[in-house]
Parts: C-alpha cells; sequence; structure tokens
C-alpha cells in the first residue's frame, strides 16, 4: 500500500518535472554548449558586470586547471578564481562556510565523501533544478561511480575523476626466466594477475625477495617487498572494502564487520603487511609512489595514477613493466565478490552561500561534460583519472594512460564502489582505521578489532541519529553507490 | 707574611688594548695600599691581576715568598671584596660567610663556630638567617666583609668597595676600614677613584693613569709634593689652580703670565726653573686675597660653612678658587667685587710646561 | 544660591556632545581601562563563553546551527567516558615530559658550551637558533623525509648500531613506539633552539663578580656551577620549563605532518584529538566540552606554572647584591 502511494506520488512529480523542464531546457547540442549558453544567459539576465566565480581547488591541480579556467572565460567572459588548500584541509574550509556562510567561495573541489556532511550542513547546493534545464550526460559513467554524485536523492557533486583503486604487478619480475614455473608448481595456478585477496597474498609471499639472494638468475641489490597498499591512519578505510566484499551494515544500520566474514577481512587486510615495507603504516602517496617506482616492490594497490607515475616518473626503474590488473575479490558463498572502492575521485561542488549557484553550476557542466572532461582527463599535467567508457576510444587518453592500463582500469570500474556516503563519514573511517592499525601492529585479534569496530560505528550512527542515518543508507544502497544491495 | 711585589707587570687585552703598561711596586706586609686614579687607568685590572682573575700578559706577582702568577685565585690566600660586593643573592648571609669555608671542606662544627664569631666582630648576628636583599647598604657592606675575613686572608683586596653607599654612609664606612686594617693587621690592597677615601685611610698610595704608575708616596706626600700636573690636579678639593706663565730670571724672580705679575721669593723657585715657561699650581688655600697683588673680580662665592670657596676671574683662560677661613680676614666678599691676590709662597708648585713634571 | 547660578552663567559655554563628555578628565582617565577591559571581553571573554555554550549544545556541524540544541552536560559526560581522551592526554603528558626533559638538558649544555667565549661563537649561536626559525610544516616535511625506513637517520644510526647486533631499520614513522620517539625527537630538535636561547641568556645575565668571587674563595669549576650558576639560574630554568611545557601540552603539528596520530592513535596527542573531533569529525559541541574540560584540567598547572614564572621575574628584578 505505502509502496504503491509513493510509486503515485513519485510519477506524478516525474510527469511535471518532464513538462517543466521540457519547457525551460536551454538551447545547444552538447553538454557543453547548453553550459556555456546558460552561463551566458544568466549573466545577460542579472546584468552581471565582470562577473567571476572562486573554486576552493584542491591544490594538486594549481597546475592544470588555470588553462581550462582561461578556455571558460574566453567562451563565457567569466572569470574563474582559485583558492588553493591540501585535499586534507578543504573539508574543514568547507563546513567552517557552513556555518560563516560567507560566499567566499563557488564552487568547492573535493571528494564525494565531503558530500554527506556538507549537504547535512546545507552549504551544499541541491542541483536538481539546475540539471532540469542544462541536462548533463552522464553515459558511459558506471553506476556506482554515477550513484555517488548523489546523496540522499539529490544531486550534488559532479565527478571528474576515476579513482577505484587497482592491483599493479611488476611485469619484468613475472617473467624471469623459471618463475612462473616454479610458483605454479608450488600454489597450482599461473602468476599473473590474481583472482582473490587470496591469491595475491600468495603472490606476495612468493616474490617477496631479500637483498642479495639470487632468484630465477637475476641477483637481487635491493630488498624486493612482495606487496605494498596503502596501511596507514587516513588511508585504510580506503581499501577495507575491497576486503569486506558487501555492504558494511544491514538495512537499520547494524554494522556486519563482527561477523565471521568482517573477520576474515580484518585478517587478510592485516596478513599481507608482512610482505611490505616495514614503514607502510606511516606511508601516504609521497611515500608509497616514489617507493614503487624504484623497483623495491613486486606488486603494489592503489590509485590508478600510479601507472602513470611508474611509467612517466624521471627516476622511475619501472618504466613499462607494470601490469595493471583489475582489483582482486574474495570468495562469498562461493562466488568471487570483486569490489574496487573509488578511494578518492575528485569532483565539483556549489556553495550554497555563494553569490551565484547557478553559475557556479555552469562551469560544473560545462568542465565535468563528456568532450570537456576527456579533454581534462588527457591532460598530462592533471591527476584526473579515466572513469567513462568513451576514455577507451580517445586517442589522448590512451596516449597518456596506455591501452593495457586504460582497458584494465575501464574493466575494473564495473566493480567500482562508493565509500560509506553517510553523515559523519569521516569518524567511521576513523573508528576503522585505528583498529585495523592495532591489528596490523599486534595488540588487538581480528575478533577484537571486529568487535571494536561494531561499537564504535554504532556510537557514531547513534551520535548523528539512527533513523537519519538509516534514512540514508537505504537511499544509497539504493541507488546502486555499493553494487550490492540488502538481502 | 704577606709582603706583596708586583714585576713590571704588563696586561695586553685582546684587542690590543693595553690595560696596565708595566707596574712594578713593593707592598709591605701589613700595609694599607691604596691605588687610586680616574676610571680606565688600569687600577682594577692590576687588583685582578694579584688576585689572579686576571692572568699578565708579563711580569710577575709575589705574594710573601711564593710567586703566584700561575697560580688559581683561590690558591693564594687572598680575599677580595668586589665594588658591587657580590654578596650571592640566592644564599642567606650565614652561606655567604660561610662559602669559603664550606669549599674548603671545613667541618661543620668549626665552620658554625666560625661563622658566628666572625659574625659577632661585624655586629651581624642577627642578620645570618636573611637574604642578602633584605639587609640595608651598610649591612651589606659588613657581611662582605665578614665573608672575606673569615678565612683569615694574609691579603686583603678591595675593589672600590664604597662606591655604592650614599655618602654618609661612605664616610663612615672610611673609619671602619681603616679600624678593621689595625685588627687583622694583613696588608690591604684598595682600589678606588675617590681621592678622598684614598687621602683618610692609605699607608701609601699608587697613583695611576694611563696604565701607570704616576706617583707612590704617603697621603701628604702626594697632596704636597705630587710628582706632576696630572697628580696634582687629581688630589685636593677644589682643584689645584694651574697657571701657565714664565718665571723670569730676574732676583727675585717673578712670575709672569696673561695679566699676571707677582713676585715671587726665590727659595720658592727652583732653580732649574727659573727663565723658562712653566705652570704654576697653588692650592686654593694658599691663594692670598688682599690689598695687594694682581687683579681680579670675583664671579661666585661658596660659603662651605667654616671655610669660603672664592671663585675669581683674573682676565686669564681659567678662573682661579681661593679658599679663605671663615671665621679669619675679611670674607664677605660679594660677586662683581674687584680683589687684588697674591700666591702664600710656600704652596707654590712649579711644574715644567712641557712634561708636567714637579721641578724641585 | 544666586551667587552660584552667576558663576555658572559666568562659565564660558562648553562644547556639547560626545567628545566633551569625554575630554572631562574624570572620564577621559577611564579610556584606557575601557579600552583594556573591552580588548579583554572582546578576546578572551566573549569566545570563552561562546565555548562553553557551544559545549552544551548539541550540535554537529553536519547540521545546520539552527538545529542546534541545548542539552546541558551531555557533551561533558561523552568526553569523560570516552577512553580517546584520556589516552591521548597521557600520550601528551607522556611526549611533553619527555620532550621538555631533554630540551632543557640539551639547551643547557649548548648554552653552557657556547657562553664561553671562543672563537665562531656567534656563528654557532646562529646554527643552534636556526630550528626554532623553521615553519613547523617545514619541520615535519624535512623529518618526514629523514625519518623514512632506509632515510638519514637510520644511516647514520647503522655504525652505531651494527655493533650491537641491533639491524638499523627503526621504523620511525610506523612502529607505535618508535614513532612516538620519532615526535619527541622532532620537537626536541625544533624547540632545544628555545631553551638554547633562553639559558644563553640566562648565562650572559650570571654576574661575573659572583662567579669571581666564588674562585676567589677557593671554589672548584664544579662547586662554581653547583652552588653559584646553577642555582642563579633558577630563574631561566623555571621559564624554560613553564614556556616549553606549555608548549609541549599543545604539540600538534608533528603529529599531524609526521604520522597524523598513528599508527593507530600511538602518537595522538590532545591537540590532535580536539582537532580532529572538531574539523574532522564536525563534532563542534563535544570538541567544546572536551577543550573546556581540558582547559579546567590543566588550569592547575598554568596556574602553577604562572606562579612559577611570576615569582622567578620577580627574583630576577631584584638588584644584584646591593644596588
Amino acid at each position: 500500500m505505502k509502496h504503491i502511494r509513493l510509486l503515485a506520488v513519485m510519477s506524478l512529480c516525474l510527469a511535471c518535472l518532464c513538462a517543466l523542464a521540457h519547457a525551460q531546457t536551454l538551447p545547444g547540442d552538447t553538454v557543453e554548449e547548453r553550459a556555456i549558453n546558460g552561463a551566458k544567459a544568466y549573466v545577460e539576465e542579472h546584468q552581471l558586470q565582470e562577473p567571476s566565480l572562486t573554486i576552493l581547488l584542491i591544490s594538486l591541480f594549481r597546475n592544470a586547471m588555470p588553462a581550462y579556467a582561461r578556455q571558460w572565460e574566453e567562451l563565457t567572459g567569466i572569470k574563474v578564481n582559485f583558492i588553493e588548500y591540501g585535499y586534507t584541509d578543504i573539508p574543514s574550509k568547507i563546513m567552517a562556510e557552513a556555518i560563516a556562510k560567507t560566499g567566499q567561495y563557488d564552487i568547492f573541489n573535493h571528494f564525494p565523501y565531503v558530500v554527506p556532511d556538507g549537504a547535512g550542513a546545507g552549504v551544499l547546493m541541491p542541483l536538481d533544478n539546475f540539471t532540469e534545464r542544462g541536462r548533463p550526460d552522464f553515459t558511459g559513467i558506471e553506476p556506482a561511480l554515477r550513484a555517488q554524485q548523489r546523496y540522499n536523492g539529490k544531486q550534488y557533486f559532479f565527478l571528474l575523476d576515476g579513482d577505484h583503486i587497482i592491483l599493479v604487478l611488476r611485469q619484468d619480475i613475472l617473467e624471469l626466466p623459471g618463475a612462473k614455473e616454479e610458483f605454479q608448481a608450488q600454489y597450482g595456478w599461473e602468476a599473473g594477475c590474481p583472482e582473490t585477496m587470496a591469491q595475491w597474498e600468495q603472490l606476495a609471499s612468493f616474490f617477496h625477495t631479500k637483498k642479495g639472494e639470487t632468484r630465477w638468475g637475476k641477483t637481487f641489490d635491493q630488498d624486493l617487498y612482495g606487496a605494498m597498499a596503502y596501511r596507514a591512519i587516513n588511508f585504510s578505510y580506503r581499501h577495507f572494502p575491497a576486503y569486506f566484499g558487501g555492504l558494511l551494515f544491514d538495512q537499520d544500520m547494524n554494522p556486519l564487520v563482527n561477523t565471521p566474514r568482517g573477520i576474515e577481512a580484518v585478517r587478510a587486510f592485516s596478513s599481507i603487511v608482512q610482505y611490505m615495507p616495514p614503514d607502510i603504516q606511516g606511508w601516504g602517496t609521497p611515500q608509497i609512489y616514489p617507493f614503487w617506482a624504484s623497483g623495491q616492490a613486486f606488486s603494489v594497490m592503489s590509485f590508478p595514477s600510479i601507472v602513470g607515475y611508474g611509467n612517466k616518473n624521471p627516476q622511475t626503474q619501472i618504466a613499462g613493466q607494470q601490469l595493471s590488473c583489475i582489483i582482486p575479490g574474495v570468495m562469498r558463498d562461493g562466488q568471487l565478490v570483486r569490489r574496487s572502492p573509488q578511494a578518492a575521485g575528485t569532483g565539483y561542488m556549489v556553495n550554497r552561500h555563494g553569490n551565484h549557484p547557478e553559475l557556479a553550476y555552469y562551469f560544473l557542466q560545462w568542465f565535468t561534460g563528456p568532450q570537456q572532461g576527456d579533454a581534462a582527463i588527457a591532460d598530462p599535467r592533471g591527476f584526473w583519472d579515466p572513469m567513462r567508457r568513451s576514455n577507451l576510444n580517445n586517442p589522448a587518453i590512451v596516449e597518456k594512460f596506455g591501452s593495457q592500463f586504460i582497458e584494465t582500469t575501464m574493466a575494473n570500474t564495473k566493480y567500482a564502489i562508493s565509500l560509506l556516503m553517510l553523515e559523519g563519514n569521516y569518524e567511521y573511517f576513523n573508528v576503522l582505521d585505528k583498529n585495523l592499525a592495532q591489528v596490523m601492529q599486534g595488540n588487538l585479534t581480528p575478533e577484537e578489532a571486529a568487535a571494536r569496530i561494531e561499537r564504535g560505528w554504532n556510537s557514531v550512527t547513534e551520535d548523528v541519529g539512527r533513523d537519519y542515518q538509516i534514512e540514508s543508507w537505504r537511499n544509497g544502497v539504493a541507488s546502486g553507490a555499493y553494487l550490492d544491495t540488502f538481502k | 707574611m704577606a709582603r706583596i711585589v708586583l714585576e713590571n707587570l704588563v696586561k695586553i687585552f685582546g684587542a690590543g688594548v693595553t690595560a696596565v703598561a708595566g707596574v712594578s711596586l713593593d707592598i709591605q706586609d701589613g700595609e694599607f695600599m691604596i691605588f687610586v686614579g680616574p676610571s680606565g687607568c688600569g687600577k682594577t685590572t692590576t687588583l685582578n691581576m694579584i688576585c689572579g682573575l686576571e692572568q699578565p700578559t708579563s711580569g710577575n706577582v709575589i705574594i710573601g715568598d711564593r710567586v703566584v702568577t700561575d697560580l688559581e685565585p683561590g690558591e693564594r690566600h687572598l680575599g677580595m671584596v668586589f665594588q658591587n660586593l657580590a654578596l650571592f643573592p640566592h644564599m642567606s648571609v650565614f652561606e655567604n660567610i660561610a662559602f669559603g669555608l664550606r669549599v674548603r671542606r671545613v667541618p661543620p662544627a668549626d665552620l658554625n663556630e666560625r661563622v658566628h664569631r666572625v659574625a659577632e666582630t661585624f655586629q651581624i648576628t642577627h642578620l645570618l638567617g636573611k637574604k642578602p636583599a633584605q639587609c640595608s647598604g651598610g649591612e651589606a657592606q659588613r657581611v662582605a666583609l665578614a665573608r672575606t675575613t673569615i678565612s683569615n686572608p694574609d691579603v686583603l683586596l678591595l675593589d672600590e668597595p664604597l662606591s655604592s653607599l650614599d655618602a654618609k654612609l661612605r664616610v663612615e664606612m672610611r673609619t671602619e676600614l681603616k679600624r678593621l686594617h689595625e685588627q687583622l693587621r694583613s696588608t690591604f690592597v684598595y682600589v678606588t677613584h675617590d681621592q678622598a677615601e684614598a687621602m683618610t685611610m692609605a699607608d701609601r698610595i699608587a697613583v695611576m693613569q694611563a696604565g701607570r704608575i704616576q706617583q707612590i708616596g704617603t697621603p701628604l706626600e702626594i697632596y704636597r709634593r705630587p710628582a706632576n700636573l696630572f697628580v696634582a690636579s687629581f688630589f685636593g678639593m677644589p682643584t689645584m689652580n694651574l697657571i701657565s706663565g714664565r718665571l723670569s730670571d730676574t732676583n727675585p724672580p717673578r712670575f709672569q703670565a696673561d695679566h699676571v705679575d707677582l713676585e715671587l721669593p726665590v727659595e720658592a723657585v727652583p732653580a732649574a726653573a727659573v727663565g723658562r715657561d712653566v705652570c704654576v699650581g697653588v692650592r686654593s688655600e694658599h691663594i692670598v686675597l688682599g690689598a695687594q697683588g694682581a687683579a681680579g673680580r670675583v664671579q661666585l662665592t661658596e660659603p662651605l660653612g667654616d671655610e669660603t670657596l672664592i671663585h675669581f676671574d683674573y682676565g686669564g683662560p681659567s678662573q682661579l678658587v681661593a679658599k679663605v677661613r671663615g671665621d679669619h680676614g675679611p670674607t664677605d666678599f660679594e660677586v662683581g667685587e674687584a680683589i687684588a691676590f697674591d700666591f702664600d709662597p710656600k704652596g707654590v708648585l712649579v711644574f715644567d710646561a712641557e712634561d708636567g713634571t714637579h721641578l724641585e | 544660591m544666586k551667587l552660584v547660578l552667576a558663576e555658572m552663567e559666568a562659565t564660558p559655554k562648553r562644547p556639547a556632545g560626545l567628545a566633551a563628555w569625554l575630554a572631562q578628565e574624570r572620564i577621559f582617565r577611564l579610556v584606557p581601562f575601557v579600552m583594556v577591559e573591552g580588548m579583554f571581553l572582546l578576546l578572551l571573554a566573549l569566545p570563552f563563553a561562546l565555548t562553553i555554550y557551544i559545549s552544551l549544545l548539541r550540535w554537529r556541524a553536519n547540521r545546520p546551527f539552527e538545529q542546534a540544541y541545548f542539552q546541558g552536560f551531555v557533551n561533558y559526560a561523552r568526553v569523560i567516558a570516552e577512553p580517546e581522551f584520556w589516552w591521548s592526554l597521557g600520550r601528551t603528558f607522556y611526549f611533553a615530559a619527555a620532550a621538555v626533559t631533554l630540551e632543557l638538558v640539551l639547551g643547557f649544555f649548548l648554552a653552557m658550551l657556547v657562553h664561553q667565549a671562543f672563537r665562531g661563537r656567534r656563528l654557532y649561536i646562529t646554527i643552534f637558533l636556526i630550528p626554532m626559525m623553521v615553519v613547523p610544516v617545514v619541520v615535519g616535511y624535512n623529518f618526514s623525509m629523514i625519518y623514512v625506513d632506509s632515510g638519514p637517520l637510520n644511516q647514520i644510526l647503522a655504525p652505531i648500531l651494527t655493533p650491537f647486533g641491533v639491524t638499523a631499520r627503526i621504523r620511525w614513522l610506523s612502529h607505535p613506539l618508535a614513532a612516538q620517539w620519532a615526535i619527541i625527537l622532532a620537537d626536541v630538535w625544533q624547540w632545544t633552539s628555545l631553551t638554547f636561547l633562553i639559558f644563553l641568556s640566562g648565562f650572559a645575565a650570571l654576574p661575573p663578580e659572583l662567579i669571581n668571587a666564588a674562585r676567589v674563595m677557593g671554589a672548584s669549576r664544579w662547586q662554581i656551577f653547583r652552588r653559584i650558576q646553577l642555582p642563579l639560574l633558577k630563574p631561566a630554568i623555571v621559564i624554560a620549563v613553564v614556556i616549553r611545557t606549555m608548549e609541549a601540552l599543545k604539540l600538534f603539528d608533528q603529529a599531524v605532518l609526521l604520522t597524523f596520530g598513528g599508527p593507530g592513535d600511538s602518537t595522538q596527542t590532545i591537540a590532535f584529538f580536539l582537532w580532529r573531533q572538531v574539523w574532522q569529525f564536525n563534532k563542534y559541541g563535544f570538541g567544546a566540552a572536551a577543550s573546556v574540560l581540558l582547559l579546567l584540567l590543566l588550569s592547575s598547572l598554568i596556574y602553577g606554572g604562572i606562579y612559577l614564572l611570576v615569582r622567578e621575574r620577580a627574583l630576577l628584578q631584584q638588584p644584584e647584591g646591593r644596588g
């Protein structure tokens, strides 16, 4: 009964909206043209003198972004300014804006995970009214990534970065004479891209080599670590869902981590650390990328951009030697489940307290549009990773990343899932990270950690408001952001 | 026995500044010797070399029968009172006094007894529990003396110990120091820039200037027969009157200078000075104001009670000062009044105009 | 009565208005006080009152402030019940104690050495003062490079440790204990400069006569140090202890930059805990309560510190010997 009524209301709304939308759709054949026309019309309608937009920008993009700002200014006469911060600082700037309401920024540049708190605090503008007129095009973006742009049924975010994690192996090590045969004899499968996390650990164990040893006709003049991945505070949570392979909560927001499956995920997540560099728990990207490029590890699970770094960095020792793999999975009920968390993935949001939210929106639509967005992904100065199916056939993008990588990462996209899109998500993440660290340090057993994580998550849920969280969680699951659905 | 012999002491500081340029001196055992001179004359440096805080560039220090030049200050058996007393602010008076004994590991019972005895001597027993900051100026002075004398040093060095006291206390302390010297009978070496202190306390005075000793002598010798112009003008209040001029070779000789032409008795003029350019020094008490002599005009009178100082202009480059007794002679001079002045022949000192040495 | 009136009329008419009112002596005299009090209210009292107010609200910044509501002391109860708060506080005291002790000892001996006159003394002083002037972010960045597993620090330690059978691969940033010392050492590196400076000025302020007096009295170098210099440096020592302890209890930069509180929460300081609660987790009410509670807990310490500072300052200003 309830369902029927809801459906009726929704279809009625939809009908109304369609009618309205048709009436007000902006002229233009492409997403980008509509955005440009919309922006021009807005400027004209409001008679803006020297219109400008300010972006709170992740400083990583300071070299790439100005070119697009110039382009936008040439197209529309709207100037784009930047205020740059490190990505760790930006969430607090956004939340401060929620309270101060200065209107200092028009556009925020960050990860999707800031959306729940930002939307809850009212600082992010729901963009649905604008999308109706501008009609952006998300075709070719996998459902989970597309769903990540929405929260509680509204669009807040325009994604332009496929940052779901992948696995990269060292082709040259794999192909050392006799290595594959020896591995096959030991583990009964051919060394290469692993199907499961357990297989990856087998690879890591097998290829982990001490300095000075001679194996497969090669004398190793430095240690070769079997594996590398993100295991530091503020990073572990981005990888853990790949080991868990399912929804982290049931439909009533009860954590599912304190279950045999959850405990096994904690154990597997921690176990492979023995083949990683000893400092790995303190390492972020600035340490992991150069270490990988220096050739001291056999495999790395990381953001996709590490492949480009490994090929193009001037100091690299491993150019052309990388084998990109889709994310290994875990066995659940006899089935292989691969889940590649969208670990970062930058995008753009509109400040509700800005002076011209609509104008800001047009920039978002233009910049992340199918053509313009692909141009950015192809930009050698940028850090935007492939995410649309069209990227496979874009020569500039293929040239930048290499076709093996593009094919892998696009195949990987099918398994891409969102991290938690819930208010207070950074606190959920922190609870997870701290307890995983305790297990990796040997202070807690996986069982103890799982119990603690459960307790910690429950207390965050209570603190934010259980009913509210349940609603957001169900909305998120329904949107397909996590691929899985409630049983 | 603590006779102190300084053999040609020289101290040149790092930057090539010569502080002491060859000082030789023989200080007798039990003598109260005072180094006096303007600041920067090298007197404190000389004292520091005696005590060992400064190492001489060359020369020797002999105390008693030991050459102590290379010994640490603590090994020289001497005591020193510093300009600002250098009491240890964080210690009680008792501990200040006991410090020298403590570092020599004197047994506590003995130490206690000695501290109390010396405190009694200096009448500071009631202060023993206090901190130096709680003592008055005179009390602190006595604490410093007690601290220095408790170890019965052969030699007591005092570096301007009275300079921080007010005038009245300073005069009182002079007497006290003098009495202390008589009680202890140890050798005192005392540095001051105050010529009055030197005059009142010293057995002998060494006048220093520019790193050299200008004159050594008893206070009265120094006052009456200063070796040169520097010593002559350094001692005496008010400063000695000096007039540059010429002694004629007539008989009796006449002293001729700007606006001055006075006849001097033969015995007052050293033979060597006759017919030469000289500087004549006359202390204010030896200027006679009367009916005869050169002309002058009173500029200022300073009554001191028993005496009055008369500053008068005689036409020369500077004013002269005469001292007249309050109960004798005409003291009621008035500013602007014309006077005549003459020199008392027995007070006339003649100095070489060129190098300033006293001509006798 | 008439006379008075006449007098009043006789006085020239004064300019009316605020300026005139202000110009009165008895009012004008108060102006500086009003300004000082105003500054106090504006800069100290107002934010403090606001913090207390927020601490009583149920407010996470992921909801608009308009939805916050008063909930009494719930936040305080939560802070007290939060083991991480106490853990971080304990960590902080441990870091502060270790770092400040090392800084004091090192700073003292460096100052003692440099205090002696020798060639190139100025150069050494300048070099020793540089760390203090380096921006903490840069220090953090540099140390994160130095501490790398195969980095310079381990390479320097290798020849010292290897003979004892210890492998010089200290995991400075990822081993819980080593990471704590990594942060302590980075703090020591940066802030020994300050204690050095305080002690150097302390040594310079020691009246040389006191040392000379002790020398003449036959005290050995050790006796002079132990009985004269050390007690007289007490004000400097207290100042250094108080200033550095207060600063060290706020330890934040290095914890963020080197380890981000990790591994686990082994390097989470109280400042970092507060920062994270407020700026990462948006728990404004909770964070405010924690900081008020922290202030209460530390206020006795702060009070003691200020008391010591004031007392030692008074001692310092007291004339040496007899002025």
